[in-house]
C-alpha cells in the first residue's frame, strides 16, 4: 500500500513533469518542459535576498553548423516594469541584454563562471539593448538579429555556433522577469532544428501555485563522477529532488533565506554522458510567493556543469536494479 | 544645402510614412548561391585596380568579375575567413580585416597576411592615414598601425571598457573614433604618449556610433548615431574641432536600424539598414525621386549589411543571408495593384497628361502617373463586363472608348463618368476587338472580324474586312500615320491601310520574309514605318529600302508585342523585356534580365501608352511598366581589362607581360576578361598576335583568344577592349612573348655555318685537288707504263700481226698457188672474195682425161682455219682425182670425205668438228654430159632464163668416217645456151639492204637468172656490183664464191 502510493505520487510527478506529453523540446528559455515561468535578473541595486545573487544571468545559445539561415534571439518582457516584473518601491531598474558572439565567448575560463566576473563579456559585442520601463515591451518580444551563425564562436566539442546571452541589470532594485527564446524568424518563435540553450548558473521565479512541478536538467559528462548541487534562498520552499538513471529521487538539502546550501552525490557510470533531473516542488503546507531562486551543479573539481533546456540523451527516468533474495526452501 | 537635407529628410519620412496603394517593384540584380556566391552574409564590399568586386563574407572572399565569383578564404592564404572590414588605399591595394583581429592585404597579385598576436578580436575599422600608413581599430583590444615597412604598432586607447566601432583617420595625426558609447577626436603622438584624446565632439549625442561615411578633405562628413540621428560634421576653420548638428527626423524605427552609408559620385546619400532596407536621397537632384528600397518594393530582404559604389556608378548592397544585389537603373518601374485587382496583368493602356486608364480581367484602374495613386476604379458594378478590357482609347474629347475580349464595345462617358455600350455588330467575332484608336471626328475599332468605322459626327459604321480588300480580318493594330492613313496590322505579305478617302491602298513591304503576322505599328519622326510582328521580327519601310531586324541582328526576340517612338529610339516589347532600337544608328540595347525583368515578363499586345517622350507606360503581366525613355548620356567608362590565364601547350603560365619559352612550335592561349559589372555581356575586344596575325582580328564577345603551331620568334599579343558606347580601354594590354629560336635557326648560326661550309668546302676542295694531283701522277705514271707496255705489246702485237700477216700473206700465196691461176676451159666466171686474207672458201678447175671438174668449196669457218681446210680439200680432190683416179663426182665426194675425216682424226660423237661443203661438176665435152654431186651446194642451171636447181646431200664432207651417205651423182644433158652455176653460202649470207637482212638464195636465184645472158666479165660485174650495193656498209661475214660457167 505503501509502496503503490508512492508509486503513483511517482507517476503523478511525471505527469507533472510532462513526461506523457510526447511533444518536442522547443528552444524557449525557460523550456516548456522545466514548468519554470520566468527568469530572473534584479536591478544591480537590490538585495540578494530576494532571490538573485549577482544580479546577472548568462545563456548561452548554440546553433548547430547545419543551420544557414540568420537567427534571432527573441526576449520576452525584457524591460522592467508592468504587470510581470516584481516592483519594490517605483520602477527604476534598467537592465541590459547584450549578445556576444566571436572567439572566446564561451571558451573563455571567465564565460562559464556563475559570478559575473573577469572577462566574463569576452568574445564581440554583436548587440546590446537597455532597457527601462517600457511599457510597449510588456509581456511583448524584443527581438535581437538578425544574426550570422557563424558570428558565433564555433565550438567543435559542442558542434555548433555559441552566442553568449548577457542579462545584467545595470541599476535600479526592480526584479525583471523575461524569458528568451532562439527562432530562426524574426516575428514568431521558430525552432532552429538542432538548436540548444544552457546555462551554469539557474536564476528564475518559481510558479506561486503550489501544485506545479519544476524541473532542470544539469548535463554530466564523462568525466564527473560526483556533483555538488548548490542553491540559493530556496526560501525552505519544498523539495529538491534528484532524478537519474541511477537515483530516484534523492532529496538535496532545501536552503532559507539568502543562503546557499550544497549537497554532494556520486556519479555512476550509467548516469555519464547523459542528462540528471533536478525537480522542485512547492511547499505543499505554506505558499510561498514570488519565490525567486538559484542553482547551481558542479562536479568534483568544482567545475560547473550546464543546464540544457533541451536536456542531452532526454529526460532521465530511473531505472532500478532487481534486487534477488533467496527463500528458505525449508519456509 | 543642408537645409534643404533636412527637408528632404523629413520628406522622407512623410513619404514613408503615407499610405499607398500600389506597390512599385524596383529591378536589382541578385547573385546568391545559384550564382556563385555560397556565402550569403555579405559585410563588405570593394573594388581593385584590374575592376574586380571584392565581396567579405563569413566564409573568405568572394571576386566577381561580372559573370563568375572566384572563392578565397585562408587556405588561399588569407589572414582569416571572416571578413569584416575594407578598405582601398591610395595605391589600389584592398586591406581586408577579420574577426580574428589579423588584416589581409592584397596587392593585385598575391595576399600578405598581418597578424597580430596580441589582438583576437574583431577588426571594426580600417582607415589610411598619412604617407600610407593603414589604421585598424578592434573592438576592445585598442588600435593598430601598419606602416609602409608593414610593421604593426599597436596603440592603446586613452579609455577603458568602451568598444570601438568605428574610425576615420582625418590628418595630422587626428582620427575620429566612434565607440559603443561617444564619438571622439584623438590625436596621435609617435613620439610622446601615444593617442591622446582631444575631445567629444560637440553636439553629437552619447551612444553607439555605427558609422562614419566621407573622409575627410570632402565637404562633408557624417556620423551616425544608433537610434539617435544623423550628423553632420562641420569642422571648425583653422583648427580641428567639429560641431556636429543633426540632419534628419527619421523616426526612431529607422534610426534603431541604420547601420551606414555612402555618397555616390552624383551627389545621392544612401543609407542602408538591418530591418528596414536602403534608403536613397538625392539632395542635389530635386526631381529625382527618393527611394525607400525594401522587401515590398523587390529588395530580397531589409537586411542590408553595406552599399558600395563601383568605378561605374553601379550600387551595391551587401545583404545579411541574402547575398549581393546590384540596383538596376531606374529605367524601368514596375507598379503592382493587386490591391485593388486580384491580378497583375493589365491588357490595355490610354490615358491624357498625367492620367492613365488600365485595363484588366477586372475592370479598369484610372491612375495618376505622377505619384501611382489610385484615382478610380470601374468595375462590373459600373456597368463593364465581366469580360477582359482588351483595348482603351482616350478620346479627344475626354470620352474613354472601351474594347472587350468578347462582350464588344463599351464608352465611359465624360464627364458623368456613366459607362454605356456601344453595339457595333451582333457577330462575335466583331464584338472581339483588338485595338481602337481615333480623332476628333472618327474612331477606329480593329476586332477579329475586320475593323469598324465610326463616324462620330453622324453615327454612321462603315466596315472593312476581307471583303472590302483586306487581306484577313483578324486586325491586331491600327495607326494612324502623319498622312492621316489607317495602318492595319493583320496577317499580310503588304501593309494595308485605309486612306483619308476611306479607300484600302497598300504599302510593300519589300521582304522576302512571306506573309508576316504584323503585331504593331509605328512611326518615327523621319516617317519611316516600322512594323512589328509574330515571329519574323521587326521591319523598318523607308521609301524604297526595308530594313530588317531580328534575334540575329541583335533584338531580344523575333515576337514582338508592341511598338513605339520615344526620343530617337522605337521601343519593341517582347516576353521578357524590352529592346530599343535607335534610329539613327539602328544601334540595339536590351532590357531584359540584366534590368531585373523576368524572362516570364509579358509585354501584352500594344498596351502602350506615351505620356511623354520620356515616359512610355506598358502592360504587363507584372504590374504597370513605367520605362524612363530619357536620353543616357553615352557610357564613357571603359571596361577594365585584365589577363586572367595565360596556357602554353595547355599548361597554364604565369600571366605575366614576358614570357619566354624554349625552342619548339607551341599552342597560345589567352584568357582575358573586361570586366563590366554592369552589363558584361555587352563587352567586345579586338586582339592581335604581332608577328603571327596581321593586323586587329574581328570584333568578338569571346574571351579567349588561341593561335596554333606559334613558331620560334618574337610575337606581343595586344588585347583592347569595347564597351557598348564604344568606350575602349585605349592602350592595348600587351604580352611579349619569345619562342627561342633552335641554334639552327638563328642568323648567326647560318653565318657560322655558310662559313663553316665555304671553309669545308675549300678543305674539300684543296684537299681534293691535292688527291686527284696526287691521283694524276700516279696514274700518269701508270699510264706511261702502261703505255709503254702497251707500245711493248704493241709492238710485239705489230711483230705477230706483222708476222702473222706474213704467214697469213704466205699462206694466201699457197693457197694462191694451190687455187688454179689459168682456168683449163672456157666461159667460166669466178666471183670470189674471201672475207680474210686467206679464205675457207675455193674453188677447183681441172682437166683429167678429157673431163672437165669444176667445183666450188665451202670450208668450215674462215680465214686461217678455213684456208687450212681449204688446202686439205685442195690436196684431198687432187690425190682422189689422179691418184686415186675416181672420177665419178659422188665417188669423188665420198672419197674425199674419208680423206678428210681421216686426215682430220674426226670421229662420230666429236663436238666440234670441221669439214666442207662441195659442189662438184664433171663435164664430158665429147657426150654433152655434166655429172653434178654435191652437198650442201647445189647446182643451178640456168636455161632459157630458166633455172633448175640440183639439190645437194646435207652431210658434210669430213664430218665422220663412219656413216657415210651415198651421195647424189646427177647426169645433165647440157644445151647450148644453158649456165651452170655454184656457190657457197656467203653471198646468200651476207647482211644488206636497207632493213639490215640476208641476200637469200631465192634473191640469189634471181639475180643468177638475170645474168645468164650476160658476158662472164658482165656477170662478174654484176655480181660485184650487186654485192658492194647490198652491202653498203655492212661487213662481209663470210667468204664468198659462186664459180659458173656458160656453155
Amino acid at each position: 500500500m505503501k509502496y503503490s502510493i508512492h508509486i503513483v505520487f511517482f507517476m503523478m510527478l511525471l505527469w507533472a513533469g510532462g513526461f506523457f506529453t510526447g511533444k518536442a523540446l522547443a528552444q524557449s528559455v525557460p523550456a516548456e518542459d522545466e514548468n519554470i515561468p520566468y527568469l530572473v535578473t534584479f536591478g544591480s541595486d537590490g538585495d540578494t535576498s530576494w532571490g538573485d545573487d549577482d544580479f546577472c544571468q548568462i545563456f548561452f545559445a548554440k546553433v548547430p553548423k547545419s543551420f544557414k539561415n540568420p537567427i534571432y534571439i527573441r526576449v520576452y518582457d525584457p524591460d522592467t516594469g508592468g504587470e510581470l516584473d516584481e516592483q519594490k518601491e517605483e520602477w527604476d531598474t534598467r537592465a541590459r541584454f547584450s549578445i556576444y558572439g566571436g572567439e572566446e565567448c564561451w571558451t573563455h575560463e571567465d564565460a562559464k563562471n556563475i559570478d559575473p566576473v573577469g572577462n566574463y563579456k569576452s568574445g564581440i559585442l554583436l548587440n546590446s539593448e537597455t532597457f527601462g520601463e517600457q511599457a510597449k515591451y510588456d509581456e511583448d518580444w524584443y527581438v535581437f538579429g538578425p544574426f550570422n551563425p557563424q558570428e558565433g564562436e564555433w565550438v567543435k566539442k559542442l558542434e555548433g555556433y555559441i552566442f553568449k546571452i548577457i542579462a545584467e541589470g545595470v541599476e535600479g532594485d526592480d526584479g525583471n522577469l523575461y524569458r528568451y527564446f532562439i527562432s530562426s524568424e524574426k516575428n514568431e518563435s521558430k525552432e532552429i532544428e538542432g538548436g540548444n540553450l544552457f546555462t551554469y548558473e539557474y536564476t528564475f521565479r518559481m510558479w506561486n501555485n503550489q501544485n506545479n512541478v519544476s524541473q532542470i536538467y544539469p548535463y554530466i559528462d564523462d568525466e564527473t563522477t560526483a556533483i555538488q548541487i548548490r542553491n540559493f534562498d530556496w526560501d525552505n520552499d519544498g523539495f529538491i529532488r534528484l532524478v537519474s538513471v541511477a537515483k530516484n529521487g534523492l532529496l538535496c538539502t532545501v536552503t532559507g533565506e539568502d543562503e546557499w546550501a550544497k549537497d554532494r552525490f556520486p556519479v555512476y557510470e550509467a548516469e555519464r554522458n547523459s542528462s540528471m533531473e533536478l525537480q522542485f516542488i512547492k511547499n505543499r503546507k505554506e505558499l510561498v510567493e514570488d519565490n525567486n531562486v538559484v542553482v547551481i551543479v558542479q562536479n568534483q573539481y568544482g567545475e560547473n556543469l550546464p543546464f540544457y533546456v533541451v536536456p542531452i540523451g532526454g529526460i532521465p527516468v530511473y531505472q532500478p536494479k532487481i534486487r534477488m533474495e533467496v527463500i528458505d526452501k525449508s519456509n | 544645402m543642408f537645409y534643404r537635407l533636412f527637408i528632404l529628410m523629413t520628406l522622407v519620412i512623410l513619404h514613408y510614412g503615407g499610405l499607398q496603394c500600389y506597390s512599385q517593384q524596383y529591378q536589382f540584380n541578385h547573385f546568391g548561391i545559384s550564382e556563385g556566391l555560397s556565402q550569403p552574409f555579405i559585410y563588405t564590399i570593394n573594388q581593385d585596380e584590374q575592376g574586380f568586386l571584392w565581396i567579405g563574407t563569413s566564409e573568405g572572399l568572394f571576386r566577381f568579375n561580372g559573370f563568375q565569383f572566384k572563392h578565397f578564404t585562408s587556405e588561399d592564404s588569407l589572414a582569416g575567413n571572416f571578413v569584416t572590414e575594407s578598405l582601398k588605399d591610395k595605391n589600389g591595394n584592398l586591406w581586408f580585416g577579420h574577426m580574428n583581429g589579423s588584416i589581409t592585404l592584397y596587392n593585385g597579385n598575391s595576399f600578405i597576411k598581418f597578424e597580430a598576436d596580441s589582438f583576437q578580436n574583431t577588426i571594426t575599422g580600417i582607415s589610411e592615414g598619412k604617407k600610407g600608413n593603414i589604421w585598424c581599430s578592434t573592438q576592445t583590444e585598442g588600435l593598430f598601425r601598419i606602416d609602409q615597412q608593414q610593421k604593426i604598432h599597436h596603440i592603446n586607447l586613452p579609455f577603458e571598457q568602451e568598444l570601438i566601432s568605428e574610425l576615420s583617420y582625418l590628418n595630422d595625426g587626428y582620427l575620429l573614433i566612434g565607440t559603443d558609447q561617444q564619438l571622439c577626436l584623438l590625436r596621435y603622438n609617435p613620439n610622446g604618449d601615444g593617442m591622446v584624446m582631444k575631445g567629444k565632439i560637440d553636439g553629437f549625442p552619447e551612444g553607439n556610433v555605427t558609422d562614419i561615411i566621407g573622409s575627410y578633405g570632402e565637404d562633408q562628413l557624417f556620423a551616425i548615431s544608433e537610434g539617435q540621428g544623423i550628423f553632420l560634421l562641420n569642422k571648425k576653420k583653422s583648427s580641428f574641432q567639429f560641431k556636429a548638428s543633426r540632419i534628419d527626423s527619421l523616426g526612431e524605427e529607422y534610426l534603431n536600424n541604420i547601420q551606414g552609408g555612402i555618397i555616390d559620385k552624383e551627389g545621392n546619400i544612401w543609407m542602408n539598414s538591418m530591418g528596414s532596407g536602403v534608403f536613397r536621397l538625392s539632395p542635389e537632384k530635386p526631381d529625382k525621386k527618393n527611394l525607400h528600397l525594401n522587401n515590398a518594393n523587390g529588395l530580397p530582404t531589409n537586411d542590408v549589411r553595406c552599399l558600395f559604389e563601383d568605378r561605374e556608378g553601379n550600387i551595391w548592397f551587401g545583404l545579411y543571408g541574402e547575398g549581393l544585389v546590384r540596383f538596376v537603373e531606374e529605367k524601368l518601374l514596375f507598379y503592382s495593384y493587386t490591391e485593388q485587382f486580384e491580378t497583375n496583368s493589365f491588357y490595355s493602356l490610354d490615358g491624357k497628361q498625367n492620367h492613365l486608364w488600365t485595363g484588366s480581367n477586372h475592370g479598369i484602374l484610372h491612375l495618376d502617373t505622377d505619384n501611382g495613386n489610385v484615382l478610380d476604379v470601374y468595375s462590373t458594378g459600373d456597368g463593364l463586363p465581366n469580360d477582359k478590357i482588351t483595348a482603351l482609347f482616350k478620346h479627344p474629347g475626354g470620352d474613354i472608348w472601351i474594347g472587350t475580349e468578347k462582350s464588344g464595345l463599351y464608352k465611359l462617358n465624360h464627364p458623368s463618368e456613366q459607362i454605356q455600350r456601344i453595339p457595333i455588330s451582333s457577330n462575335e467575332l466583331e464584338n472581339s476587338v483588338n485595338y481602337i484608336t481615333g480623332d476628333q471626328k472618327n474612331i477606329w475599332v480593329a476586332t477579329k472580324k475586320g475593323i469598324c468605322h465610326i463616324n462620330l459626327n453622324n453615327g454612321g459604321e462603315t466596315w472593312y474586312n476581307t471583303n472590302k480588300g483586306l487581306p484577313y480580318n483578324n486586325i491586331t493594330h491600327l495607326y494612324k500615320d502623319s498622312e492621316n492613313r489607317i495602318l492595319i496590322g493583320t496577317l499580310s505579305n503588304q501593309l494595308f491601310a485605309i486612306n483619308q478617302e476611306g479607300r484600302v491602298e497598300t504599302i510593300p513591304i519589300h521582304t522576302a520574309q512571306g506573309p508576316v503576322q504584323i503585331n504593331s505599328i509605328t512611326e518615327d519622326n523621319t516617317g519611316n514605318i516600322w512594323i512589328g510582328t509574330y515571329g519574323k521580327g521587326i521591319f523598318k519601310i523607308g521609301q524604297d529600302t526595308t530594313k530588317h531586324f531580328d534575334r540575329e541582328t541583335g533584338l531580344l526576340s523575333n515576337y514582338s508585342y508592341s511598338l513605339v517612338y520615344a526620343n530617337e529610339n522605337i521601343l519593341v516589347g517582347h516576353h521578357g523585356g524590352l529592346s530599343e532600337i535607335n534610329t539613327k544608328t539602328n544601334g540595339i540595347k536590351l532590357y531584359s534580365g540584366n534590368y531585373g525583368i523576368k524572362n516570364s515578363t509579358e509585354f501584352f499586345n500594344n498596351a502602350v501608352y506615351t505620356e511623354t517622350e520620356s515616359n512610355i507606360w506598358f502592360g504587363t503581366s507584372e504590374g504597370i511598366a513605367e520605362f524612363s525613355a530619357a536620353k543616357t548620356a553615352k557610357d564613357t567608362i571603359p571596361p577594365q581589362l585584365n589577363i586572367t590565364e595565360i596556357f602554353v601547350n595547355n599548361q597554364k603560365v604565369d600571366a605575366d607581360n614576358n614570357i619566354t619559352l624554349e625552342p619548339g612550335n607551341y599552342e597560345l592561349e589567352f584568357n582575358y576578361i573586361g570586366i563590366r559589372l554592369h552589363d558584361p555581356e555587352s563587352v567586345k575586344y579586338q586582339y592581335k598576335l604581332k608577328g603571327y596575325t596581321k593586323g586587329w582580328e574581328e570584333f568578338t564577345s569571346e574571351r579567349k583568344a588561341t593561335f596554333g603551331n606559334v613558331r620560334p620568334g618574337e610575337y606581343t599579343f595586344r588585347l583592347r577592349a569595347f564597351n557598348k558606347d564604344g568606350a575602349s580601354t585605349g592602350k592595348p594590354l600587351e604580352v611579349n612573348i619569345l619562342i627561342r629560336k633552335h641554334i639552327y635557326q638563328r642568323a648567326w648560326f647560318y653565318v657560322v655555318f655558310g662559313i663553316a661550309l665555304l671553309g669545308l668546302g675549300y678543305l674539300i676542295i684543296v684537299i681534293r685537288e691535292r688527291n686527284l694531283v696526287h691521283e694524276k701522277r700516279k696514274l700518269e705514271k701508270k699510264v706511261r707504263e702502261r703505255t709503254e707496255e702497251l707500245h711493248k705489246t704493241n709492238n710485239e702485237l705489230a711483230l705477230r700481226n706483222k708476222n702473222i700477216t706474213s704467214s697469213m700473206e704466205y699462206a694466201k700465196s699457197i693457197q694462191a698457188a694451190i687455187l688454179p691461176s689459168q682456168i683449163p676451159f672456157d666461159n667460166v666466171m669466178i666471183f670470189f672474195r674471201p672475207k680474210e686474207i686467206v679464205s675457207g672458201d675455193f674453188y677447183w678447175f681441172t682437166n683429167f682425161e678429157g673431163l672437165q671438174y669444176m667445183a666450188a668449196v665451202d670450208c668450215t669457218g674462215h680465214g686461217i682455219p678455213g684456208a687450212f681446210m681449204s688446202f686439205i680439200g685442195h690436196i684431198s680432190l687432187k690425190k682422189i682425182l689422179i691418184e686415186h683416179k675416181i672420177k665419178k663426182p659422188a665417188e669423188i665426194l665420198y672419197h674425199l670425205n674419208v680423206e678428210v675425216a681421216r686426215t682430220l682424226n674426226q670421229k662420230e660423237n666429236d663436238s666440234i668438228k670441221n669439214g666442207m661443203d662441195i659442189g662438184l661438176a664433171c663435164y664430158n665435152p665429147d657426150s654433152g654430159e655434166l655429172q653434178y654431186a654435191g652437198d650442201f651446194i647445189p647446182l643451178w642451171l640456168i636455161r632459157n632464163n630458166k633455172l633448175y636447181e640440183y639439190k645437194p646431200n646435207r652431210f658434210s664432207i669430213g664430218y665422220s668416217i663412219e656413216k657415210i651417205p651415198n651421195f647424189t651423182n646427177y647426169n645433165i644433158k647440157i644445151e647450148k645456151g644453158d649456165s651452170i652455176y655454184m656457190m657457197s653460202d656467203g653471198f646468200v649470207s651476207q647482211f644488206g639492204g636497207e632493213e639490215g637482212k640476208k641476200f637469200k638464195t631465192r634473191h640469189l636465184k634471181n639475180l643468177i637468172c638475170s645474168i645468164g645472158n650476160y658476158t662472164i666479165s658482165e656477170q662478174h660485174k654484176i655480181l660485184g656490183g650487186t654485192l658492194d650495193e647490198w652491202m653498203a656498209g655492212y661487213e662481209q661475214v663470210d667468204d664468198i664464191l659462186i664459180i659458173g660457167r656458160s656453155f
